[in-house]
């Protein structure tokens, strides 16, 4: 081949200095730099609390950055320079007499200009090679980058020649060539803007609001000429997937060619080389002296330049014209759900009633049902039933899909669950073909209208009517509950439960009242079974056909015995005065007959009795409540006139614990150390695992040998031998060995298929002779932006996460309807399949899934807390071991390292971790407990998890004072991990909430009394924190469960704790409560002190204290003298004794 | 071997050269003579395929200089008045680039290169930087860089300007030796001295177009007539002025002091008849000679004389 005698010359020249060795060697000592502080960041354990792989993609993305700034602030200097440059030397006129053709100096010039610049970037490969220890970006990707540079450098670089041929000296040919790339790189970007803006204000103005907003998508296509947007799309491509050109497209209200949008890499190449050619094409003719007209050039040059003008106007007017007739429109237009929450979409013989959730309603962090009515006039359809909803953690949306067939002339119903979508995201439901192409869709919206705190009772009956009475009494009477307390009542049929507990997620309480149960499949009643077991709240009718409704529960959520029907006048337990002022004189004191049927629950308690019949009862079932009734709620309107609000009150006040914190219905009543703790799955997800990390000091070794032998020791070799052309061979050559090696050894670090991170939790039942309910949350992380799916067994429960949905702010929504979704679910006929089509290299999504352990059993909590001391045992009746076990009762936590299978341990041997001296913070003394914290990155993200696991325990269940969480050892996984191939890290937790007895000189303990705190200044206080640093003042009135009596107070530091008034030097505390709390005396009305700060109290005969409901007002007096230097005022922590009343006995 | 006609270029209002004739045969040592501005550069530009003609033709070597360029520079050597060189580069490399642009390359472009260098005396700098080489060097070596591809017609702008004494005499030697060579050789000066000792032919440009043009010594001759007649008496001033003035031939006359110059429109023959007749009048003559050609001189007659014509 023959070489161009020009760029043999100025790469000969080039090479010639040591100036190039040091160039190579500096600039690549500053990659190396860059590349490992970057990497060193993200695994160092001090920066970041966990390791995240898409940093390594940010360096990689970095590194190009600073090579792709390099090419286009050096080859314009280069270039400008190249011509300008001999003209002003005197050399140029020589050449021009040689047989040298202009286009040969030209291309020469271009040549030996861009040279140095795309070897620099050539020697850096082996830096960027540094990627693949990591993964996320292929060497394709590297590749595609390295063909990027060189066009660019050409593009730039002909610009830049172009200008030098074009002037004489070579400083205004560098001005002229960065007046060019800013140009194409800024005009271009800004055009984007410009069209964006005007296209607006045409359609507000122009065209008054009517209409589609005009078209403006045309002005991306000079995009293609911008290789700093070329650069942008081409890095979105590899390292976050997502589809700028469509998002942008849609901006600007219309879509491209497809043909570009999908090859827009391969557009921009071309275009660019094209205009490479036309502006050396350009230069060659102002380089040739018979072309070029002398003094008279600069008048032709401004005819040219009009006519150019002149045909960018055409251009314009062109591109303008077609635009304006082809206006499409691409913003969403929502339809709303009818009353039912039912919304119709159809094309031609394929129509559907789509229905989402009940009556269109949902709640935040609860699951959502779809369902579909497909209607089929036409010849026999299969398809999918698509929901898609906009993503809350990043832009683009998710898409569940479930297939069906329908055949000719017949309807088909098909529903699955939704993940909690939060407000105001755009819903589609479509139907698809077989090919996923939409036939119809429609975009619309869920109502989260209802406060947080109002109750969804489903109710289901053959006599719907007779139950109206509840929605009613819940409507009027709001004040006895909680100042929003409201409920909305849906009617249910019996499909309505459906198999899938988590379609009836949203409803808090469900009254199955004069129904037969007995239509329930194994499924439904399943599925109720689970939803109870969440915390959800069953009532249960009955009456004289009690059977009716309970046969079908006996034996799975009921065990017990019904008795016989009769016939009885009752008062429903109320006082006289209690209906008197309720209802007024008149009414007051009526009885009403009614038909109950005796029914004895095992394990319930009476919460509703007459004094001679225990109506209603209530049992703890797992996190939830089953409610029965003796009776049948459909009351005679007489009944349901005087008693309705006892039922609803009834309603009210045994709602599962759960569902009332779940609901914010409980006030205040958290255990005060968990104030702080906030953890959620997704930060658990987000921990990676540590187990294979690239070795960077080895990596820093290989790097630093490359860069002195491409550097300066290439170079003095070659010096000797005189051979110091060979350095544009053997640097490349040493660049792609070094890359090949760093590539190959980082195989055995780099990330090549999906992994899982998981954490698997399992909610012991109290006797556990069956398979537990595993629920794992888990996110699949890939490590590249390419689509991939996962097909699962077609019984897998299964949904997509949106994991702190809640509290994300709204991202862009996306109204692309050609593209595709960012990841989803497909519910098949044979399987489940898991997309990912749309995803960042590392980006991580969520799931959520339900199964069956492959263990079983339950640990028993056999402890007493008698007189301050623990005793008792834990034994473990799981068919595995535990490990790394806690158990926290009122401030004490017990870590126990490991119970092995059918074990017990002693609680009293157990090493135990008081909350006082972690200052009521229950993280620290976590970490002590379990020997590390979870943003401490320096130990085991095993451990770490575990950690992590608790504390989203603790942060979902802030009102369990007593409780015992353990995990499953390693090798014994949940059955989830079998259904995927990919790597998986994770933990498995069981655990149990606890009801232990504390005694304390034979009085009952009920906790502290923060956990009773009911009335109070919410703005000053949670009834534990003083939040405002100039009160004195504070009254807060304590409730106690409705059959205790508080008798005694015991304020002690020993046994309470303490650390709110623990002084270090200098008179500072961190937590202090200072001052007295006072009490009004019932009998002589005036106020006694009941205690005062860092004194210890022990106050009997409290009675004489108490409110007329039992409940307590204290009235704290803070001491603000300032003697002390606090971090922050609390209310002391009191123990409550007292004696629980008897239930009351049946007849 | 080169045969311009009519040819004419202008720079906007200012004509270049204005339909210029000139013929040169195979062989010759063509000096091309004139002032700044007068069009020589101008010229040789054109010829070299450096400079659009607006009009005319140019056929060097059978080769149509105006539309076959690529041809005419194989024809062609050419030396720009001013020139750069590559700085970094060694002389043999200097020389190698301009051989590779030819196609010369490896061995055969080094002993080619090496040959020329010997040629213009500059075969012990072939490893020297160009950089470092004198002003002379760098000419010598342009001229053995203009050679490289055995161009059959060399033109030289100037060669000769800014050098020292010394230089120039070797630069003369050279091209002597080229042209005995048998290169057709085009050099321009404003010496016309340097010229006459080499040319073959003279051709004289003014304002565009060709004053005069011949072998050196029908232009010395043309040259010498015209040139003042100066004459130093050492006494009897009045009697000198008296015969000078008496003389028919001659047009014009100054003092200055025992210097007397006269324009003197007569042939040799005349000369000695008046310095005859000095002398025998008894005016000590000392001195009595023709000023010898200056171009200067030359061509601010020339000029003069086109103004009167015009």
């Amino acid at each position: 081949m023959k070489i161009n005698p020009v760029y043999g010359k100025e790469v000969k020249l080039r090479v010639r200095s040591l100036k190039f060795a040091m160039t190579i060697l500096f600039f690549n000592l500053g990659l190396v730099a860059i590349a490992l502080l970057g990497f060193e960041m993200i695994f160092n354990i001090n920066i970041n609390y966990r390791i995240d792989y898409s940093g390594a993609i940010v360096v990689y993305f970095v590194i190009i950055c600073i090579e792709a700034a390099m090419v286009a602030f050096l080859v314009p200097v280069f270039t400008a320079g190249s011509i300008a440059g001999e003209r002003e030397k005197q050399t140029l006129e020589i050449l021009l007499t040689t047989v040298l053709k202009p286009g040969q100096i030209v291309i020469g010039k271009l040549m030996s200009s861009i040279s140095m610049v795309v070897l620099l970037v050539f020697s850096s490969l082996p830096i960027i090679s540094i990627i693949f220890t990591i993964g996320g970006i292929n060497m394709a990707d590297l590749c595609q980058f390295v063909i990027f540079i060189i066009v660019m450098s050409l593009f730039i670089g002909s610009m830049g020649v172009c200008a030098s041929a074009m002037v004489k000296k070579a400083i205004p040919a560098t001005v002229i060539s960065f007046v060019m790339l800013g140009f194409v790189c800024g005009v271009t970007a800004i055009a984007i803007l410009v069209a964006n803006e005007g296209a607006n204000i045409y359609y507000y103005t122009v065209q008054n609001s009517s209409g589609d907003v005009p078209d403006v998508t045309w002005v991306m296509y000079f995009l293609l000429i911008n290789p700093a947007f070329t650069m942008f799309h081409m890095v979105s491509e590899q390292f976050m997937g997502e589809n700028v050109l469509s998002y942008m497209a849609s901006g600007l209200n219309g879509r491209l060619l497809p043909f570009v949008q999908d090859y827009w890499f391969l557009c921009s190449i071309v275009l660019q080389l094209v205009f490479t050619a036309i502006f050396l094409k350009l230069a060659a003719l102002f380089l040739d002296p018979l072309r070029r007209k002398e003094k008279a050039r600069k008048n032709s040059n401004n005819t040219k330049k009009k006519k150019k003008a002149a045909m960018a106007l055409v251009l314009l007017i062109l591109a303008i014209a077609p635009a304006s007739t082809n206006m499409a429109s691409a913003s969403i237009k929502t339809k709303e759900l009818d009353s039912e929450g039912k919304i119709k979409i159809g094309k031609e013989d394929i129509s559907a009633v789509v229905r989402l959730g009940y009556k269109g309603k949902a709640k935040y962090n609860r699951s959502i049902r779809a369902d579909a009515v497909i209607d089929n006039k036409g010849s026999d359809f299969t398809g999918k039933f698509r929901v898609e909803y906009d993503r809350t953690d990043a832009n683009g949306y998710v898409a569940i899909q479930k297939e069906f067939a329908v055949a000719a002339g017949e309807s088909k119903k098909v529903q699955f669950t939704l993940p909690a979508i939060a407000e105001d995201r755009n819903i589609r439901v479509a139907i698809c073909d077989q090919d996923d192409d939409i036939v119809c869709y429609e975009y619309t919206k869920l109502s989260y209208k209802d406060n947080i705190d109002t109750l969804y009772i489903g109710t289901l009956s053959d006599s719907q009517d007779s139950l109206k009475y509840i929605s009613s009494g819940l409507a009027a009477d709001k004040t006895s509950f909680g100042a929003s307390d409201e409920g909305i009542i849906f009617e249910l049929s019996g499909d309505d439960i459906t198999e899938d507990d988590k379609m009836i997620d949203v409803l808090d309480v469900i009254i199955i009242d004069n129904f037969d149960t007995g239509k329930f499949s194994k499924g439904q009643i399943n599925a109720i079974k689970k939803w109870v077991n969440k915390g959800g709240t069953l009532f249960l009718g009955s009456g004289a056909d009690a059977g009716k409704v309970l046969d079908a529960f006996s034996g799975t959520l009921l065990k017990g015995t019904i008795g016989s029907a009769e016939s009885i006048n009752t008062n429903f337990g109320v006082t006289r005065a209690e209906l008197t002022s309720l209802l007024g004189e008149n009414l007051a004191n009526k009885r009403v007959p009614l038909d109950i049927t005796q029914i004895d629950i095992k394990g319930s308690k009476p919460v509703l009795t007459d004094g001679r019949n225990n109506l209603v009862s209530v049992k703890e079932y797992g996190s939830g409540n089953i409610i029965t009734a003796e009776f049948s709620l459909a009351l005679s309107p007489g009944a349901s006139r005087l008693y309705g609000p006892v039922i609803v009150d009834v309603i009210r006040n045994n709602i599962s614990e759960q569902r009332k914190e779940s609901l914010s219905l409980s006030n205040g009543n958290t255990w005060q150390s968990y104030m702080d703790v906030y953890m959620n799955e997704s930060d658990l997800l987000n921990l990676n695992s540590t187990d294979s990390l690239p070795n960077l000091k080895l990596y820093a070794v290989i790097l630093l040998i490359y860069v002195f032998l491409a550097g300066p020791l290439s170079y003095i070799v070659l010096k000797k031998k005189d051979k110091r052309n060979l350095l544009w061979f053997i640097v490349p050559v040493l660049s792609v060995v070094f890359s090949v090696t760093i590539y190959l050894i980082g195989t055995s670090t780099r990330i090549q298929k999906p992994f899982i991170n998981y954490s698997s939790t399992i909610e012991l039942s109290e006797k556990g002779n069956t398979r537990n309910n595993v629920n794992t949350t888990f996110s699949i992380t890939n490590s590249s932006s390419k689509a991939y799916e996962t097909v699962l067994p077609e019984n897998t429960s299964i949904i997509p996460s949106t994991l702190n949905g809640y509290y994300s702010s709204l991202y862009y929504s996306s109204d692309d309807e050609a593209g595709e979704y960012d990841y989803g679910i497909e519910y098949g006929t044979n399987n489940i399949i898991l997309r990912m089509n749309n995803l960042s290299a590392f980006e991580s999504v969520p799931f959520e899934m339900d199964n069956k352990s492959s263990n079983t059993g339950t640990v028993e909590v056999n402890v007493q807390k008698t007189d301050d001391k623990m005793s008792g045992f834990i034994t473990n009746k799981m068919s595995c071991g535990l490990e790394d076990c806690i158990f926290y009762c009122r401030g004490t936590m017990f870590y126990i390292e490991s119970i092995p299978s059918g074990k017990s341990i002693d609680i009293s041997k157990q090493k135990s971790f008081k909350e006082d001296n972690y200052s009521y913070s229950f993280e620290s003394q976590l970490s002590a407990a379990m020997g590390g914290s979870y943003y401490d990155n320096s130990i085991d993200v095993s451990l770490r998890r575990k950690i992590g696991m608790v504390q989203v325990f603790v942060s979902n269940n802030k009102l369990s004072d007593t409780w015992f969480y353990g995990f499953v050892p390693g090798g014994e996984e949940t059955s989830f991990t079998d259904k995927f191939s990919y790597d998986k890290y994770g933990e498995t937790g069981v655990y149990k909430q606890v009801q232990i007895q504390e005694t304390l000189s034979g009085y009952d303990v009920i906790g502290l009394l923060e956990q009773y705190a009911y009335q109070f200044d919410e703005n000053n206080t949670n009834g534990f924190y003083i939040y405002d640093s100039s009160t004195k003042e504070l009254e807060v009135t304590y409730k106690f469960p409705k059959n205790f009596t508080l008798k005694r107070i015991i304020y002690n530091k020993d046994i309470t704790g303490g650390a709110e008034f623990r002084l270090y030097q200098n008179n500072y505390t961190e937590t202090a409560f200072l001052g007295v709390a006072k009490v009004k005396d019932k009998t002589t009305g005036k106020y006694v002190k009941l205690l005062e700060s860092a004194k210890k109290a022990d106050k009997t005969g409290m009675e004489k204290y108490l409110n007329d409901d039992g409940s307590l007002t204290v009235y704290y007096e803070i001491d603000r003298s300032g003697y002390y230097e606090v971090d922050s005022y609390i209310l002391p922590r009191v123990k409550l004794a007292g004696t629980y009343k008897k239930a009351g006995k049946r007849r | 071997m080169v045969k311009i006609e009519n040819l004419y270029k202008h720079y906007g209002k200012f004509v270049a050269l204005n339909h210029l004739d000139l013929s040169i045969e195979k062989g010759e040592l063509f000096g091309f003579v004139g002032p700044n501005g007068a069009g020589k550069t101008t010229t040789m530009r054109i010829i070299s395929g450096l400079l659009r003609a607006d009009g005319g033709s140019v056929h060097i070597a059978g080769v149509d200089a105006l539309k076959d360029n690529q041809n005419l520079k194989r024809k062609i050597g050419y030396m720009p008045d001013f020139f750069g060189v590559y700085d970094n580069l060694k002389a043999i490399e200097y020389m190698e680039f301009y051989a590779s642009v030819y196609g010369i390359t490896g061995e055969k472009a080094k002993n080619m290169c090496l040959e020329l260098m010997d040629l213009v005396n500059l075969s012990d700098k072939a490893d020297f930087y160009v950089d470092g080489l004198s002003r002379g060097m760098k000419q010598r070596l342009c001229l053995a860089r203009s050679l490289v591809h055995n161009p059959e017609l060399l033109i030289l702008d100037e060669p000769a300007s800014g050098l020292d004494p010394r230089a120039r005499f070797e630069m003369k030697g050279i091209l002597k030796n080229l042209h005995d060579m048998g290169k057709t050789i085009i050099i321009s000066s404003h010496i016309l001295s340097e010229l006459a000792e080499m040319c073959t032919t003279i051709g004289i440009i003014d304002k565009g177009s060709m004053v005069s043009k011949g072998t050196v010594e029908e232009i010395m001759q043309k040259l010498n007539t015209s040139n003042p007649l100066k004459i130093h008496v050492i006494n009897n001033i009045e009697a000198a002025v008296r015969i000078i003035k008496e003389n028919p031939k001659v047009e014009n006359l100054s003092i200055d002091g025992a210097d007397i110059t006269i324009s003197f429109n007569g042939g040799e023959d005349e000369e000695a008849g008046l310095l005859k007749m000095l002398v025998n009048n008894d005016v000590q003559v000392s001195s009595y000679m023709r000023e010898t050609g200056n171009l200067e001189e030359v061509f601010m007659m020339v000029t003069a004389k086109k103004e009167v014509l015009d």
